[in-house]
């Protein structure tokens, strides 16, 4: 048998191979989205393990309502990033009875650093944070996790034409606000 | 500015197809705008990029994932009850035309017209296409349970006034009607578990309604009233099942939003499923 490269199963094959209790093409699909997602989480949440235990279970979940998940058009990533909104949602609600705090994004590298280096990560933190959920959203899609165009469209349920009027906005009104605060 | 500039200037630096300088000398007259959104954009991923999952994490996660779903059955396929939400349909093929008709003529009279129709009037075909447009218009599971409720309702009321009018020959398309919309929601309450509550209540509704109907009704519509009974009682069975798939698995099913007083998913979660990543001790 000679080897040949075959090309990559799409996910519409993955998911129907999964259904039908092929765990490996699950595990495809794991591959597939494990770092978008949990890059997406872990921008979200203070503490590494719980962004691991957050993805884990969007995983987990995805896999028990894979029999009942239907192909809308929409990319499976995108479903993905929803179980994941939702449940970053629950983890705030969970979060907020015990801390009066809100949300708060999360620094990519928390440790270390010179000072000047902290001063433009809390400036840029801040600036971000007074940004509307919408605007912030865009930003970390798009520019933080460096997400095409399309994805962040697919993900955020808009147009591309739409994602890109409103990076334009955000990230003008994001430099507004890092102008006003002095970063 | 344009935005597909700033779009692609975006997508050329985080591709290290160019730099940001080489990027403003490409596009001289946006440079001025471009510099300082390229700048905080940078900014931004700069101190905010995320780090990727540990290969530590990577596989561990896997290897729990991989041996809980052997230890479940394999997911199996629900029937599917749905229709095509845009195939074609013959009985809307006149409704469709006539919406088209109605449009293009610039009078919405027809359509507003078409609310009052009941099974074998002119217009009641449009009142249906109207309802299918609708619901190929909703944008979400939640607004589709909505609509397909009034859908439901809707039948059930034309049921009830043909009956009163002395026109159980036209009581069939109703009653299919109303079998279809019930199908179609408890597919979709399968996926959206907030919708139960509701679907619950107007099934139990419908329910209390058709025996009612039922009583008073002529010899000849009794089984098609008979029928319709039993798929409202078939559907509330239908939505306990569901409610003790969700309780037994302890994890929202579908589009997995949390059902109102549920526990947070997070710790929902029985350990046997699913061991969580081990934390270490305070």
């Amino acid at each position: 048998m000679g080897d040949y490269e075959k090309p990559s199963p799409s996910d519409a094959e993955l998911i129907a191979r999964a259904k039908g209790g092929q765990v490996e093409a699950f595990g495809q699909l794991y591959e597939r989205y494990l770092d978008p997602i949990y890059r997406f989480i872990r921008m979200r949440v203070d503490g590494e393990r719980d962004a691991e235990d957050l993805c884990e279970t969007v995983f987990l979940r995805t896999y028990e309502a894979l029999d009942r998940y239907e192909d809308r058009g929409h990319p499976f990533s995108a479903y993905l990033y929803q179980v994941a909104k939702n449940l970053l949602a629950d983890h705030y609600r969970h979060r907020s009875r015990m801390e009066p705090e809100g949300e708060s994004e999360s620094a990519g590298d928390d440790s270390g650093g010179d000072r000047d280096q902290q001063e433009e990560l809390l400036g840029i933190a801040q600036a971000l944070g007074q940004l509307s959920e919408d605007y912030r959203e865009v930003i970390r899609l798009r520019v933080v996790l460096e997400l095409p165009t399309e994805t962040v469209a697919s993900w955020m349920g808009r147009s591309p034409g739409a994602v890109r009027v409103l990076l334009h906005r955000a990230l003008k009104e994001l430099n507004q606000r890092l102008d006003k605060d002095g970063a | 500015m344009d935005v597909e500039i700033l779009d692609r200037c975006l997508q050329r630096i985080q591709t290290h197809q160019s730099s940001l300088e080489e990027c403003l000398r490409e596009y001289p007259e946006q440079a001025e705008g471009l510099r300082p959104l390229l700048v905080a954009a940078g900014m931004a991923q700069r101190n905010l990029a995320p780090a990727t999952p540990t290969e530590a994490f990577r596989s561990s996660a896997w290897k729990r994932l991989a041996d809980h779903s052997r230890e479940r059955p394999a997911p199996r396929p629900v029937p599917t009850l749905r229709q095509p939400r845009f195939g074609w349909r013959p009985a809307y093929s006149l409704a469709s035309l006539l919406i088209a008709a109605a449009l293009l003529a610039g009078s919405v009279g027809i359509a507003y017209a078409s609310g009052e129709a009941l099974p074998g009037d002119s217009l009641y075909g449009v009142k249906r296409g109207l309802e299918r447009a609708a619901l190929a218009l909703s944008a979400n599971g939640a607004g589709d349970a909505r609509l397909l409720l009034q859908f439901a309702d809707r039948r059930l009321g034309e049921a009830d006034e043909l009956l009163r009018r002395g026109r159980p020959a036209d009581l069939a398309q109703a009653l299919d009607g109303y079998e279809t919309a019930i199908a179609e929601l408890l597919e979709i309450a399968a996926q959206e578990p907030d919708q139960l509550d509701e679907v619950s209540d107007a099934l139990a509704r419908h329910e209390l309604k058709l025996q009612s109907v039922i009583d008073q009704a002529p010899e000849q519509a009794k089984s098609g009233l008979t029928r319709a009974l039993e798929r409202s009682q078939h559907g509330m069975d239908t939505v306990e099942e569901i409610r003790d798939e969700n309780r037994q698995d302890e994890l929202p099913p579908g589009q997995l939003k949390k059902t109102p007083g549920a526990e947070d998913p997070v710790d929902g979660i029985s350990p046997g499923k699913l061991k969580k990543t081990p934390k270490p001790e305070d």
